[in-house]
């Protein structure tokens, strides 16, 4: 049995959606002990997202909350009662983490800020994550993940130069998973401290500026004098993602050699030194022409065999993957990848496992997403010593 | 004023790009010694991005941004005596970082065997495309290949059209990742003085930002697709034309609250009561008209100032902001989000700092390291090599500050 990195480590998930639950989902993957905190009527509004087994709306079988709670236990409580928020702050006393993505201005409106948590509990680690941050002239900003894309410079550089920009991963809502591993990183910077000095501290992340960090190369060449003489709105490549016998491929010609290799991979010699196709932007110029000499080829080759082909001759070429296809790899199986469960609502499911492979501390799976409120009884006992009757009476008064 | 948290911890940087250097200029900013460890016979290939001047393997916008808070040494690895000098330096380091594929470890002889024998509590983390194990492990990528493969291209595009490269953001992701991992670690060892070897196989950390895709193809045999600018629930929804060329606004609609806001904000109250747009399924039913009625009201406006008339409606709208004039963004202005950093050969310049802010211990920025500029404090300092030997390394082009092979130049 292995042992767990983080065991013995409290986390309180306030979180709604996705940025706060993935980052607390991340540390209980490793072993904290999270208690996912949600509010009374309804629970986290990832309960309505779905997808549903045939598409059948049940708060319980909603797939993103199921996604992003696993290894969770789950509680619930009002805090929009004076009741709720005195037992959060005892709930608070024993934590060693919170997590919480509301806007900036409702945990201090709840009486919840760092300052005042800070007060109760010196050691506290509070990870706040929100759309730009606890300051700034968009503080209070309304936002989803395409207008985070927008406003972080991350949606401009992408799709033609002939149309409107598209956006990064589409219905995925990534930005906000971004978010989710920034914060789980910095709240781990914040643990050690803790573990060094007894002093906690308020991690806060914003979603927007974190969503800037994916665009390393026009926004660090925007501080810097222009040193490739390359100026583009659009990064687009070619060639890129190419149509073949069964799917996609993409052709990833980074470099010189790159190009010249495949050249010779797809029998080219004469565009191998021609300055009309041996850089990026010269074959921009060009796109036409390239697409009309590399697609015979490539249409009459599969994925695999095009994917084998750029190995052998040192030709960067990936696989275009959709869901289907990553179930079914024999890469992916190989490495274990794919944990299965039998849920009573989900049915029969197979979900992405490790992140990441740790030999002495590996992830591990320990319980499914709880349902709302399921571990009232367990959590509020031990930690609060509330019995039954307690329970009983706290729930009539729709305090959880 | 704390301490910063990782003070004292030590890390031996092979990894080259962006991914694994970007993970180590986190940890350096947080007090980690990170010893970035190149060649001048293979400098990091994310050098490579300049015309060729005298100093040009400094100048490149990318790679000095990625490379903050590092100090430098060179050690040819392929020369034994540049082998046993990174034991010496493993021998008194935390933490091994490397984004190789396994081929590359195993020809230099350091692999975790090897290096768990010289320091039995290191913590070795590999950051390869596809995983230390199974059958893709010597073959090699970069970010966007992972974004190919791991499932996200083919989530991204126009609808119309084939799937879109993300533009690279496998990199940044996987490299926080991997700081996580390290911290995970890093406390690991404290409670127990036990080290560890992490693999951080890109293509899986990627795949897991697609569980919930993952869950809807299991019980509903459904395969997430492209939809542009657009959403499966919530209309309107994309990216409109403002005024003046290439200037767009995104609108998020997500509630009934929402679009009656949206219409007063753009002059057009009647549009609510709109029969055809009058539920969030009509709404999205009739996009198309939808989009056509919004876009005549974009496009009378400056994108900043349509975001601005909308936001005070309480509307989601953001302005689709230039990354190349980023840190003139108000927010980004506001925030301090870029700084200030001065080094030599590229002078003083604008360097994104990082989204998370620490109330006790702020990250540190210092810029990047210049070529072996580190190489006698490393050797000299910390293993405790004498000036005549240092020399000796130096003419035997073991260690260098200048490089020696031009290799291939990136983004060709």
């Amino acid at each position: 049995m292995f042992a767990q990195a983080l065991s013995g480590i409290r986390v309180l998930d306030i979180g709604h959606h996705i940025a706060g639950p993935y980052c607390a989902r991340l540390l209980a993957d490793f072993g904290a002990e999270v208690v996912k905190v949600e509010r009374t009527e309804g629970g986290d509004p990832s309960r309505k997202a779905g997808p549903f087994p045939n598409d059948k709306p049940d708060p319980e079988a909603s797939g993103l909350f199921f996604y992003l709670n696993t290894n969770k236990l789950g509680i619930t409580l009002n805090l929009k009662t004076d009741t709720g928020i005195k037992i959060f702050h005892e709930l608070v006393k024993q934590a060693d983490v919170l997590v919480e993505n509301f806007s900036p201005s409702v945990m201090p409106s709840l009486g919840l800020s760092h300052g005042d948590l800070k007060a109760i509990n010196r050691g506290l680690v509070m990870t706040s994550i929100s759309n730009f941050g606890q300051s700034g002239p968009y503080r209070d900003y309304k936002a989803t993940d395409i207008v985070l894309q927008s406003l972080g410079g991350w949606l401009r550089s992408r799709g033609e130069t002939t149309r409107e920009p598209v956006r990064a991963a589409g219905a995925l809502r990534i930005a906000e998973y971004i978010g989710g591993i920034y914060a789980a990183t910095g709240t781990m910077t914040a643990l050690i401290h803790k573990a060094e000095t007894g002093i906690g501290q308020h991690v806060e992340v914003s979603l927007a500026e974190a969503v800037s960090t994916m665009n390393c190369y026009p926004v660090a060449m925007s501080c810097f004098p222009r040193n490739t003489g390359w100026s583009k709105v659009r990064w687009v490549y070619t060639p890129s993602v190419e149509e073949c016998k069964d799917g996609y491929v993409g052709i990833n010609t980074l470099t010189g050699a790159h190009w010249r290799d495949l050249c010779a991979l797809m029998d080219m010699p004469d565009w191998a030194e021609n300055p009309d196709y041996n850089t990026l932007a010269a074959r921009l110029r060009r796109r036409g022409e390239v697409y009309k000499r590399i697609h015979p080829w490539l249409m009459e080759r599969t994925r695999e065999k095009i994917f084998a082909e750029g190995r052998d001759w040192r030709v960067p070429v990936a696989m275009v993957y959709n869901t289907e296809d990553i179930l079914e790899s024999p890469q992916y199986q190989a490495r274990d990848y794919f944990v299965e469960v039998e849920h009573p609502s989900l049915g029969k499911i197979t979900q992405p496992g490790a992140s990441l492979k740790m030999s002495r501390t590996p992830w591990q799976i320990k319980r499914l997403a709880p349902l709302l409120g399921e571990h009232n009884v367990e959590v509020y006992g031990k930690l609060l010593g509330y019995g039954k009757e307690d329970l009983v009476r706290l729930r009539q008064a729709g305090i959880i | 004023m704390s301490n910063l948290p990782l003070e004292g911890i030590r890390i031996c940087d092979l990894s080259t790009v962006w991914s694994g250097p970007f993970c180590t200029a986190y940890l350096g900013g947080m007090g980690a010694e990170v010893i970035k460890v190149e060649s001048i016979q293979h400098p990091d290939s994310f050098r490579f991005g300049t015309a060729v001047f005298d100093g040009w393997w400094e100048a490149y916008g990318p790679w000095n941004c990625t490379n903050v808070n590092k100090y430098s040494i060179t050690l040819d690895l392929n020369k034994t005596q540049g082998v046993e000098l990174f034991k010496e330096l493993v021998r008194v380091s935390d933490v091994v970082i490397e984004n190789f594929t396994t081929r590359v470890m195993r020809n230099f002889n350091l692999t975790y065997q090897v290096l768990k024998g010289i320091k039995p509590d290191l913590i070795m983390v590999s950051v390869p495309g596809y995983g230390m194990t199974g059958p893709w492990q010597d073959h090699a990528g970069y970010g966007i290949a992972f974004e190919q493969t791991s499932g996200l291209a083919y989530l991204t595009g126009y609808t119309d059209g084939p799937p879109q490269n993300m533009g690279g953001a496998a990199d940044p992701i996987v490299g926080m990742q991997a700081a996580f991992a390290i911290q995970v670690a890093l406390e690991h060892r404290r409670r127990t003085g036990e080290g560890q070897l992490i693999d951080v196989s890109q293509i899986e950390t990627l795949t897991c930002l697609l569980g919930v895709p993952m869950l809807d193809y299991c019980m509903n045999k459904r395969i997430w697709g492209r939809l542009g600018n657009r959403d499966p629930v919530m209309a309107p929804h994309g990216v409109y034309p403002c005024k003046g060329e290439d200037m767009w606004l995104s609108i998020a609609i997500s509630s009934d609250e929402e679009w009656k806001a949206l219409c007063q904000a753009i002059g057009n109250p009647g549009l609510a009561k709109d029969e055809r747009f009058s539920t969030p399924l009509n709404r999205w039913k009739n996009q198309d008209a939808l989009d056509k009625l919004i876009e005549k009201w974009t496009l009378e406006h400056d994108y900043y100032e349509a975001m601005t008339i909308l936001q005070k409606a309480r509307v989601a709208a953001g302005a689709v902001a230039s990354p190349e004039t980023l840190n003139e963004e108000p927010h980004f202005k506001e925030r301090g989000f870029f700084q200030e950093l001065s080094r030599d050969i590229v002078g003083t310049q604008l360097y994104p700092t990082w989204p998370l802010r620490f109330s006790e211990t702020p990250l540190e920025m210092r810029p990047a390291p210049k070529l072996g500029e580190h190489n006698e404090y490393v050797l000299g300092t910390i293993l405790g090599l004498s000036k005549v030997e240092i020399e000796e390394l130096e003419k035997g082009q073991i260690i260098g500050t200048k490089p020696i092979g031009l290799g291939g130049g990136i983004l060709a």
